[in-house]
Order: structure tokens, then C-alpha cells, then sequence
């Protein structure tokens, strides 16, 4: 059993529709795989087309000020080559041109997270189980999180709340459509990154405020 | 980490998945191993090749590279059948980070799978839960009602530690309570009433 051979490289492809930062990303790790250099060019022509170059220019110079990215020195051409030398897998770094982390929705990524593993909750129970030091959840979030999941059908309401008792929900597991937390957009309605579609409006609640 | 069920260690594993950005996958009864590495692959993310071996390499690929660590609730479905294999060869490929989450018997199943079980760095019980535990809970749960310490104690007495059935008599500690109008409740209080312990009532009469 020779475990040391060069295994044949896999293939690691994200399901769904992608950002613009996964395109990028997985662009450049197919160059890397390749042994080919990378450049902004090749980035822009390859994965990410429809958006302005100096977008594809931004993220790669954050992904050199966070590590991930190294120019090669001299090399030949025009414009300049880098190489991968910090590959994390799959999912593209979220860094700003600066290199610092981007986390916004790191919440919503740890409730969506944590749905899957309670079973049957309130979004009170949501909240304290989904929080970390880092990123805690107020229950206020949590609770609109999850009435618009319920109203795009992620989530079952096992028991309807009513004044002075919280509802409880449970995640109906064939509505589970990917690791990316479905979003709730600023119209108040439900978008999806897994499947890349719009699920749920929320209506009758014109002029804001409750009800 | 392993116990019986109903001791918090899905809360557990909540909570370590979020701090690390786990991957987190429970198992079911009726998989097979190529069930086991879609399950895992679709919570990746990732679209899954074709055969087996590609499988377990793409997750320990994105294992090893990302490193962030794979949590397997319910591993007891999986531990008795081939499917336990694969988890030691996503181990061997990826050298990343296991977390085996399963009921009280799965150190015993597991010892007879010679090749898993000598890789295992860390066992974790789950503990029983203690009156601080309870007192805890009580407190940030119902901080409008008053529970004494006698009480918290039968009841963690009377279910074993179980924490899940002690958060089913709180409950009903507080509606009683509320209902009632107590703003304190010790055991004399709550006297001759019941504590749910999971058991059906013996028949009266």
C-alpha cells in the first residue's frame, strides 16, 4: 500500500451560482493547479468577465496583503505574475483590499450553522446557542431570522408562538440547500446563495413598524 | 466525545462548530458510504465526483486545506458498518481535525475497528449536569422566578443529570409558578406535584 504516491489532484468545485469573489477565486486556484502564473488579466477574462477589472484588481491585491497571494519576481511580460502560495481550499477568502477579514454575516452564517444541529428551538434558544464571544446574536436578530425563514419554508413552526411565549421551529432537512446562510435583503425578502434565487417576499406589512 | 442522549452534546458541538467554522454532519441509520461522503461533500458544498475514492479525497483535500475540523454527530449509526472506513481514510488522507460525536456505547464499538480506534488523541464523556449547572440554567432561562436550590436539586436528582428533561421541569417549575403567582419556589412549594422524569405514570387505582 504506497500511500505516499502523487494522488491523481481533485477537483474541488462549488455548487450553485457564484459570487464574484468564488469565481475569482476558483479561477485562480485552477491556474495555480496548472502551473501557470496568475495574473489580473487572466483572473478577469476567466472568471470574472461582466465585473469591472479594477474589482478583480482590488480583491487580488488583498488576497497579497493577507498572505494568500506573492508576486513572482522577475517575471518576464508586462504586467505582473503571482503565485498561490496559501491555498485554503474551496471557499474564496472574504478579505477587503487591505487584507483585513471581512465578517460581516458571520451571525447569520453561525444561526444557519447552528439550525441544522439543535433540532427544534426558539429563536430565544437560536440566539444563546448560535452566539460566540466574537459574533454574538441579539434575539432580535435571531427572531426576525427566523420568521423569514419560516415564511420561505425552511423552517416548520412546530408550536405558534403567542404573547409571552416564544414560537418554535424546526429545520425541515430536505430544504437544506447548501452551506451558504440564506440572506435576508434589505426589502425584506428572502435570497438564497446556494440555488442564487429570491424565495420569499414579505407582503401585507406596508409602512413598516409591527403590524 | 460520547453519552447518552439528552447531556447537551449537540449543544456542544454547536457551539465548537461555530468557533471553528466546522463542518457538521449527523448521521442516519440507513447510510451507506457513499451517503456518508455526499452528506459530507454537500455540507462542504462542494459537487461530488464519481466514484468513492475521488470522494474521499475531495473532502480531505478541503479538509486539510482549509483547515477547519469535520464534526460526525450520531456516529454510532455508521460506527458498525463499512461505512466507518471511510472515516479513516478521510483521517489518513486529510490528517485534519475528527470530532466523533455518539452515544454512551461508541467506545466499545469502536474498539473493535483496531484501525480507528488507535487514532482517537482524546475520549470526552459528557458530563452529568451539576446543581451550578442547573442553578445556570435556571436563572438565565426564568430570571423572573426564584427557584431554590433544594428544588434544582431533586429534580437533578430525580433525571439523572439529564439536562435536557431538567429544562422540561423548569419549564413547567415557571408556568406553574406563574400561574400560581410564586415568585419563589422551593420543594416544599412545589410539594406533592410531580417531576417529569420521562417515565409514563404508573396506572392508579
Amino acid at each position: 500500500m504506497a500511500k505516499t504516491t502523487t494522488r491523481k489532484p481533485v477537483h474541488l468545485e462549488a455548487q450553485g451560482p457564484k459570487g464574484d469573489r468564488q469565481s475569482m477565486w476558483e479561477i485562480m486556484r485552477k491556474l495555480h493547479k496548472g502551473g501557470e502564473p496568475i495574473t489580473v488579466r487572466d483572473v478577469w477574462m476567466l472568471g470574472a468577465e461582466w465585473a469591472p477589472k479594477g474589482r478583480v484588481r482590488d480583491y487580488m491585491a488583498g488576497l497579497v496583503a493577507a498572505g494568500y497571494l506573492r508576486p513572482i519576481e522577475g517575471a518576464p511580460g508586462p504586467s505582473v505574475q503571482y503565485e498561490l502560495v496559501k491555498d485554503c481550499g474551496l471557499d474564496a477568502p472574504r478579505v477587503r483590499k487591505d487584507g483585513t477579514e471581512v465578517t460581516q454575516g458571520r451571525g447569520r452564517e453561525q444561526m444557519w450553522r447552528t439550525i441544522k444541529i439543535i433540532g427544534e428551538f426558539t429563536s430565544q434558544d437560536l440566539a444563546r446557542a448560535a452566539s460566540t464571544p466574537d459574533f454574538p446574536v441579539a434575539e432580535k436578530t435571531a427572531n426576525e431570522y427566523c420568521v423569514m425563514l419560516a415564511g420561505a419554508g425552511y423552517l416548520q413552526t412546530v408550536r405558534a408562538g403567542r404573547p409571552g411565549r416564544f414560537a418554535r421551529y424546526r429545520l425541515i432537512t430536505s430544504r437544506w440547500t447548501g452551506p451558504r446562510a440564506p440572506m435576508i435583503q434589505r426589502l425584506k425578502q428572502v435570497f438564497d446563495p446556494n440555488t442564487g434565487e429570491v424565495v420569499y417576499t414579505r407582503h401585507g406589512r406596508d409602512g413598516g413598524g409591527d403590524a | 466525545m460520547y453519552g447518552p442522549s439528552g447531556y447537551g452534546k449537540s449543544l456542544a458541538a454547536a457551539y465548537a462548530a461555530n468557533l471553528h467554522r466546522a463542518y457538521y454532519v449527523e448521521c442516519r441509520e440507513s447510510w451507506t458510504k457513499k451517503a456518508f461522503l455526499v452528506a459530507i461533500l454537500r455540507e462542504m458544498g462542494i459537487i461530488p465526483m464519481k466514484t468513492l475514492s475521488e470522494m474521499v479525497d475531495q473532502v480531505a483535500e478541503q479538509l486539510s486545506r482549509s483547515a477547519r475540523p469535520l464534526i460526525v454527530d450520531d456516529v454510532q449509526y455508521v460506527i458498525d458498518k463499512a461505512a466507518a472506513n471511510v472515516l479513516t481514510d478521510i483521517y489518513n488522507a486529510s490528517q485534519g481535525t475528527l470530532i466523533l460525536i455518539g452515544e454512551e456505547r461508541v467506545p466499545t464499538s469502536m474498539a473493535r475497528l483496531e484501525r480507528l480506534h488507535n487514532r482517537v488523541l482524546e475520549w470526552v464523556p459528557a458530563q452529568k449536569a451539576s446543581l451550578n449547572d442547573v442553578r445556570e440554567l435556571a436563572s438565565r432561562s426564568y430570571p423572573d422566578v426564584d427557584m431554590d436550590d433544594d428544588l434544582l436539586q431533586a429534580v437533578n436528582d430525580r433525571v439523572r443529570g439529564c439536562l435536557r428533561r431538567v429544562a422540561v421541569n423548569l419549564y413547567r417549575i415557571h408556568s406553574e409558578a406563574l400561574a400560581n403567582g410564586w415568585e419563589r419556589v422551593d420543594l416544599d412549594t412545589w410539594g406533592e406535584r410531580t417531576i417529569h422524569t420521562g417515565q409514563p405514570p404508573a396506572r392508579r387505582g
